[in-house]
């Protein structure tokens, strides 16, 4: 699970129309939650046991060998189990709920590779009709079909999920529609966001900072450089 | 200016116009460029726009300036020193004409030749916590070895290690200035009655003292610039904590990734600054500690 | 004199340290070797083995490589299933699901999983300390199925044996976006060499051999051009008298301060006006106008040939140049070497460069092409990360054993240029 995901799981977002929501009591809590079991094992054991994790895409992999029962994963899993673990047990499930906010259940990282067309290509037109083709229900499955993945359009076939080898296939796309489904911030200061949050996670799990200060800091700092980087873009738009 | 003084003139010019066209295209333009750069601001997609001092003011008030700082200064003196030291000892160790010489000369220069990527992919795997095979070979000793490149205390010191192992092309240099030692100050300390100890500390080192001067200067010029072992050991942010976020590593985060070249160009200009003062420094305290022929 | 002189003996105890010392430098070299040869599983393998070790077990005559083996725990029975989807196929089964001929097994249906009941036959119990093998493979990548053993532990036996065939595979694995076929090498030969074309032709695959043709075209270009310019203007800076020569000189020494990421910005978009980004020029055109360093290390070097030389060929009514090529050059052929030799060492070690003015994976350098495949793939494969690496190093070793000399004696006097 990616460093920035734990707020939206407890409902807490990362930035909110203007303001950078990132010490909000949601993320508080959530990294909270996270810090709670470097108190519980202690700091030493919690690095000692993930250092010692295979690389990902290996059969070291620490939920593929083993070391790991259970971990936040996307529908790709199922190729990585196939190559590497084939023949483990495995099953997949959404991530809970906070017990006391039922209707955060669903919360799941959905995002989805982009075609885009930059300003200046030499062939927009052609680009434009390729685009076209590739969200066309049939090819669309297809495509999704090959890499084992869900469909992202609205409308699916069910020979796609007969065909599909994923047996929990149904369940991702169920979690890509879901109301509570979130992204990163499409913001032109979402790299620095990102870097800060890891670092901030970093802290948190290593109980160098408490929940509050890390997250605090950097609200602080990426709301200067968000304003910033609006300020710039509304100049630029005159 | 005589007829034959303009001659040498022109024909000096002349050999010397590739440099003088390329000094002007490739270092000077881009050096004056980037300190207009840096009172912009500039995204490369769009043409720059002048703020004047913004973005040293904000330099100065960013926390991962002073930390990547830190950082750096942290790395270029503890690499520089320790190498130094290491290569020193080990070129004094082989002056005593051993046997083998050869042999160890390869042995401890060669892996100064390795490409900073090669390397830096060799120690990540070496030092890759408990299954690694630095921790393994010392756990056979006794010793429980930290996390390494995971562990924000000893992740600096991890990189520092790794450029000490690089440090063979300072014992060369070395080695070739011990051999400049006269004879004839060896033999005068000990007819004084001068043991080991004394002799390096009264003989060996104030005259080995530019060459070390000229190790520990060039080092520090590039220690402060170190990137690739940063970026390829632990990741752009620096992990663990930023620990490992050197100068160069944010400067590249911040134009190339964040796409904000003139903040970056003011943190350029900062560490060339920096880079000439400690030059400068370094001058004036060889004037009263590096001994020359008299 | 009565004692004998302390600096004329070799004193014995100086071999201990410098043998704990070679020891710890040369150890990292031989475990990257050492690793580059093992067998995938063996890398991860705590606590970690030097030597390549390969597990077998023996059919007739032949031994079959397999992977580690791994304990079965409980005895189970070793069916043919009559239908269902592992039909004609050995599976192994828990005793449990096999009854009277008929074995029960969990089948997917469509989304969802269902338990079916399907004719089987016993082909043999497998005894509760067996161990699982499977035929190993080199490539996780191979179309060929993997045998699968189900066999005492005895019958399991190692034997020391590099896996030479990790070097090919690295090659394929640092092909960028051609990952998931099983080309032979000899395709991938005789492809891109053209770096600086607009667009990449059809059909053309990006490997380690792309990577290795730009660095070389690179290295060479940049020999050719840094020497010649180099040697150009430090006979100009120290082989003619001229008003503003060590005006020019100093600045040459002043530049060698300023450190390359305060260029590197304002370079950039230098090239990007000219065009040049997305192609290899970058790299090597600034090479033909001369560096600071090899312009110092030659004018020091051009300075201790004597002048009567050059005075006598001018009294012949050589012209310059001609005195500069037919004269200096080769006399300077030691200095030239070692300017040749640093600057290619230096294309070959260089990665920020590349980093930040290559833009097409067509165009990558050795050292940007490793990096990236260790950054896309988080060190997945480590034994071919060594491999790649090796490949990386194995050249450079191969240089200085054959340029020694070159090598100490270059070192040596940019150290002593100090002085």
């Amino acid at each position: 699970m990616v460093a920035y995901g734990w707020g939206f799981v407890f409902g807490g977002k990362l930035i909110d129309g203007d303001k950078v929501t990132t010490a909000s009591p949601e993320n508080i809590q959530a990294y909270r939650w996270m810090a709670s079991y470097s108190k519980k094992l202690g700091v030493d054991a919690v690095q000692r046991f993930r250092s010692g994790f295979g690389s990902f895409a290996s059969a070291q992999n620490p939920f593929l060998s083993g070391q790991l029962a259970m971990e936040i994963q996307g529908v790709w899993m199922y190729n990585f189990i196939k190559k590497f673990a084939d023949g483990m047990p495995w099953g997949a499930a959404p991530f809970p709920a906070p017990a006391a906010h039922p209707e955060l259940r669903g919360a799941a990282n959905a995002e989805a590779d982009a075609l885009v067309i930059p300003t200046g290509s030499a062939h927009p037109e052609e680009a434009w009709a390729f685009i076209k083709y590739t969200q066309q229900q049939e090819v669309m499955e297809q495509l999704c079909l090959g890499q084992r993945k869900h469909s992202p359009l609205k409308r699916v076939s069910e020979e796609f999920y007969a065909k599909h080898p994923n047996p929990y296939i149904r369940l991702f796309a169920e979690l890509g529609a879901s109301p509570n489904a979130w992204s990163a911030p499409k913001t032109g200061v979402w790299n620095e966001y990102g870097r800060e949050l890891t670092t901030a996670a970093d802290k948190i799990g290593n109980l160098t900072l408490t929940p509050e200060e890390a997250l605090g800091s950097v609200q602080e700092r990426i709301q200067i450089s968000y304003d910033r980087d609006r300020a710039i873009f509304m100049r630029r738009a005159r | 200016m005589s007829p034959l003084e303009r001659r040498k003139l022109a024909t000096g010019l002349l050999f010397t116009s590739p440099w003088v066209i390329g000094l002007s295209v490739f270092l000077i333009y881009p050096l004056l460029a980037a300190l207009y750069y840096s009172l912009c601001d500039y995204s490369v997609l769009l043409p720059p726009v002048f703020v004047g001092l913004d973005n040293y003011i904000e330099l100065f008030q960013d926390k991962l300036f002073w930390k990547s700082l830190w950082n750096t200064t942290f790395f270029a003196v503890g690499s520089v020193g320790l190498g130094v030291v290491v290569a020193l000892t080990l070129a004094i160790l082989l002056n005593s004409k051993v046997k083998g010489l050869t042999f160890y000369r390869t042995v401890f220069f060669l892996p100064s030749l390795m490409p900073l990527v090669a390397g830096s992919i060799l120690w990540f795997c070496m030092y890759a916590g408990q299954g690694g095979i630095i921790n393994t070979l010392l756990a056979k000793i006794g010793i429980t070895g930290p996390a390494w490149l995971s562990d924000p205390s000893w992740a600096k010191i991890a990189i520092i290690f790794m450029a000490v192992w690089g440090a063979g092309n300072s014992m060369v240099i070395f080695l070739a200035g011990l051999q400049d030692v006269p004879m004839s100050l060896y033999e005068a300390s000990i007819i004084d009655g001068a043991n080991w100890l004394q002799r390096l500390l009264h003989v060996t080192i104030p005259m080995v003292s530019p060459v070390i001067y000229f190790n520990v200067v060039m080092g520090i010029i590039g220690g402060f610039q170190a990137f690739a072992q940063a970026l390829i050991m632990t990741s752009a942010t620096g992990a663990p904590e930023q620990s490992t976020l050197f100068y160069v590593l944010q400067l590249y985060n911040v134009g190339f990734m964040d796409l904000r070249m003139g903040y970056a160009s003011a943190m350029a200009w900062v560490l060339f600054i920096i880079i000439l003062g400690l030059t400068f420094m370094a001058t004036q305290l060889s004037k009263r500690w590096v001994t020359y022929d008299r | 004199m009565a004692s004998p002189n302390p600096l004329q003996r070799t004193t014995p105890i100086v071999h201990l340290p410098l043998l704990i010392l070679a020891a710890l430098f040369l150890g990292p070299m031989i475990w990257l070797f050492a690793t580059s040869l093992q067998p995938r599983e063996q890398v991860g393998k705590v606590p970690p083995e030097l030597l390549p070790r390969q597990y077998y077990v023996t059919e007739g005559a032949e031994h079959v490589y397999v992977t580690p083996p791994q304990p079965l725990g409980t005895a189970k029975l070793l069916v043919v299933p009559g239908g269902g989807p592992n039909a004609g196929q050995q599976l192994l089964v828990d005793p449990a699901q096999f009854k009277d001929g008929k074995l029960t097994q969990r089948v997917r249906v469509a989304d969802r999983e269902e338990a079916r009941t399907f004719d089987a036959q016993l082909i043999r119990p497998v005894a509760a300390d067996s161990v699982l093998v499977k035929e190993w493979l080199l490539s996780k990548y191979a179309k060929k199925k993997a045998r699968v053993f189900y066999v005492a532990p005895t019958e399991v036996k190692s034997e020391v044996k590099p896996v030479w065939g990790n070097y090919p595979e690295a090659i394929k694995a640092l092909t960028s976006g051609e990952k998931d076929k099983g080309r032979p090498l000899s395709e991938l030969l005789g492809l891109s060499v053209y770096p600086w074309t607009p667009k990449g032709e059809q059909g053309r695959t990006i490997t380690f051999l792309t990577y290795l043709s730009n660095t070389l075209l690179v290295a060479v270009l940049g020999v050719t051009g840094t020497v010649f310019s180099s040697a150009l203007v430090a006979y100009g800076l120290s082989r003619i008298q001229w008003k503003g020569r060590e005006a020019l000189f100093n600045i040459t020494l002043s530049t060698m301060m300023v450190p390359f990421p305060v260029l590197m910005i304002p370079l950039y978009s230098v090239f990007r006006a000219l065009g040049w980004i997305g192609t290899l020029m970058p790299l090597w055109v600034p090479a033909f106008f001369g560096g600071a360093f090899n312009i110092f290390l030659l004018r020091q070097f051009f300075m201790t040939i004597p002048n009567e030389l050059s005075e006598a060929a001018r009294i012949d009514g050589c012209s310059e140049i001609a005195i500069f090529f037919r004269v200096i050059l080769p006399l300077a052929r030691p200095a030239l070497s070692v300017v040749a030799l640093f600057h290619f060492l230096f294309v070959w070690n260089d990665f920020l460069g590349p980093l930040i003015f290559l833009t097409r994976p067509e165009t990558f350098t050795m050292g940007l092409g490793l990096q990236q495949y260790q950054s896309q793939n988080g060190g997945s494969e480590h034994h071919l990360l060594m491999g790649a690496s090796a490949l990386l190093v194995l050249p450079i070793i191969v240089l200085f054993f054959f340029a020694q000399k070159t090598f100490i004696q270059g070192i040596s006097t940019t150290g002593m240029g100090g002085r």
